[in-house]
């Protein structure tokens, strides 16, 4: 009796908690500082609500994850390249050992003046065939050229630097025994950890993009398919349009389009693949600028509310929005200190600089927690991801030097941009191929 | 019918703010101790819990082509 007089108690207390602040609310001043108060708590309760969600998915979700040989229908797996060589020949060695029976692999040259093509030819069998453009048509153009081609019932997708694990495929093919299954996106890992930067990308992919990939499979949209490795049911393909080059992002495009027209993506946490990832400062910063440039042409294309008939959208879209909004307010914030400064005010007026650093404190905290859940859910499929949690630890700081320019750049350009995508890639680590058997032809 | 999307839609965004502003005050409850820490605890939960209904709802609701097609072919 006790504890539920308790818990009636505490929920009285904490609605008049909110009654309160609603009211106060009422006066531009309380607006203003409730807007801040949102700034500094908004990644802390991101994290929260995305450790919860990825648990209750690894319970219910991934744990019923099941494996069935039998069903395997007939795949093409495209992988398009433009000036490719120091990458390609490993991949084509990779795809060649993936354990599925149904497949046909077509190499996609994008207007290469590089061996790209040289090196692709050595391979070509009945299995394995080489595609070359002669006109550059961006990675969009190459994808739709050979959707022209398939005929078969699914449609993948492999970027010519992505390494795609024996069994990955086999895996990702079970999720479309589902026929609202439109689209299946792995999990990617990174493949060159070789310096800091890299190690905290490698982060990054297994305590927040994976994280997200699970909490939002939950919510049943997710914000994309990871455009490195991914599987489409190729009719449905077709139906929506196929690809178009009206963004920089060909697949957050894509899987918006796929979804508004109420289709569903799923999240294959089982199929792994290791895709390169920038070392240095200048190609990071490019990529996440180009992937929120990307995110604002989406968003200027269907981020119509009215439009969409999957409601399962909308909470992705609120996500999108609300860290949009984050970041606004938090550089509105900053802006607002440094004038206090400068001009002899009190730095952080409405919350004092002990409330900041208990926040601060707290969000990082959550975020090692959310990454150490992160690394507990992966080490079923990647062993060795323990060492990566200490240094969740300095990915607030990566955060405010790479992510939140990048994204402030990126939305500009974004706002004022024409279609039309190019390649843009980072720069390839030179992978030596041990494998003799890449050196003769098939 | 674009009318009723349209408020079936901004009603699940109500509702998914909703549970971010309680997991927000609950979170702030719990680490600037305004108040007991077991209210910003029920708070989380209340807030994950509005989640959870904001995902069994909106999967309900969303408008899948092939269960169309299923219909159909009924």
């Amino acid at each position: 009796m006790n504890f539920f007089s308790a818990i009636v108690s505490a929920l009285s207390d904490l609605w008049h908690y909110v009654c309160a602040e609603a009211l106060a609310m009422g006066s531009f001043r309380s607006f203003w500082s409730e807007l801040r108060e949102f700034a500094l708590l908004y990644p802390a309760t991101i994290c929260i609500g995305l450790s919860i969600f990825a648990f209750i998915y690894a319970l219910l979700r991934e744990s019923r994850l099941r494996l069935d040989k039998g069903f395997s229908p007939s795949l093409s797996i495209i992988v398009p390249a433009c000036d490719e060589e120091l990458v390609i020949a490993r991949t084509i060695i990779k795809l060649a050992n993936v354990d599925y029976p149904n497949l046909k692999i077509h190499i996609v040259s994008d207007g290469s003046v590089d061996r790209t093509v040289e090196i692709a030819r050595r391979f070509e069998n009945d299995r394995l065939l080489v595609h070359e453009l002669a006109d550059q048509r961006g990675k969009s153009g190459a994808l739709q050229y050979a959707l022209d081609l398939v005929d078969t019932e699914l449609y993948m997708v492999v970027d010519a630097d992505t390494e795609v694990a024996p069994d990955a495929i086999r895996k990702m093919v079970q999720q479309f025994k589902d026929p609202q299954v439109a689209a299946v996106t792995g999990s990617a890992r990174v493949a060159n950890i070789t310096n800091l930067l890299s190690a905290i990308q490698a982060v990054e992919y297994v305590g927040i993009i994976g994280m997200v990939k699970r909490a939002q499979g939950l919510w049943g949209a997710l914000f994309t398919v990871c455009g490195a490795a991914a599987c489409f049911r190729t009719s449905v393909l077709r139906d929506v349009g196929g690809w178009t080059c009206c963004t920089v992002t060909e697949d957050i495009e894509l899987s918006w389009r796929l979804q508004k027209a109420g289709y569903r993506i799923a999240y294959e946490p089982r199929a792994v693949f290791r895709v390169q990832a920038p070392v240095s400062y200048v190609p990071l910063f490019r990529q996440r600028m180009r992937w929120a440039r990307g995110t604002i042409e989406v968003l200027r294309l269907h981020g119509n509310l009215a439009a969409t008939r999957n409601t399962t959208m909308v909470p992705v879209l609120m996500e999108v929005l609300l860290s949009i909004l984050w970041i606004l307010l938090v550089v509105a914030t900053l802006a607002h200190s440094v004038v206090l400064v400068l001009t002899g005010q009190a730095l952080f007026v409405g919350t004092a600089p002990m409330d900041f650093a208990i926040i601060l404190g707290w969000t990082t905290a959550l975020l090692a927690v959310q990454t150490l859940i992160g690394c507990v859910l992966d080490s079923y499929y990647v062993p060795r991801t323990w060492f990566l949690i200490p240094l969740s630890l300095l990915y607030p700081l990566y955060y405010w030097l790479v992510i939140l320019p990048s994204c402030l750049c990126g939305w500009c350009v974004g706002i004022g941009s024409r279609a039309g995508a190019k390649w843009k890639r980072t720069t390839r680590t030179p992978i030596e191929t041990t494998d003799a058997s890449c050196l003769t032809r098939k | 019918m674009k009318g009723v999307r349209l408020l079936t839609n901004s009603m699940i965004a109500m509702l998914y703010l909703l549970g971010l502003h309680l997991v927000r005050v609950g979170i702030e409850i719990v680490g600037l101790r305004r108040l007991s820490p077991w209210v910003g605890v029920i708070g989380i939960v209340a807030g994950v819990g509005v989640w959870i209904i904001v995902a069994l709802v909106a999967g309900m609701l969303r408008n899948s082509p092939s269960r169309e097609v299923v219909k159909n072919e009924r």
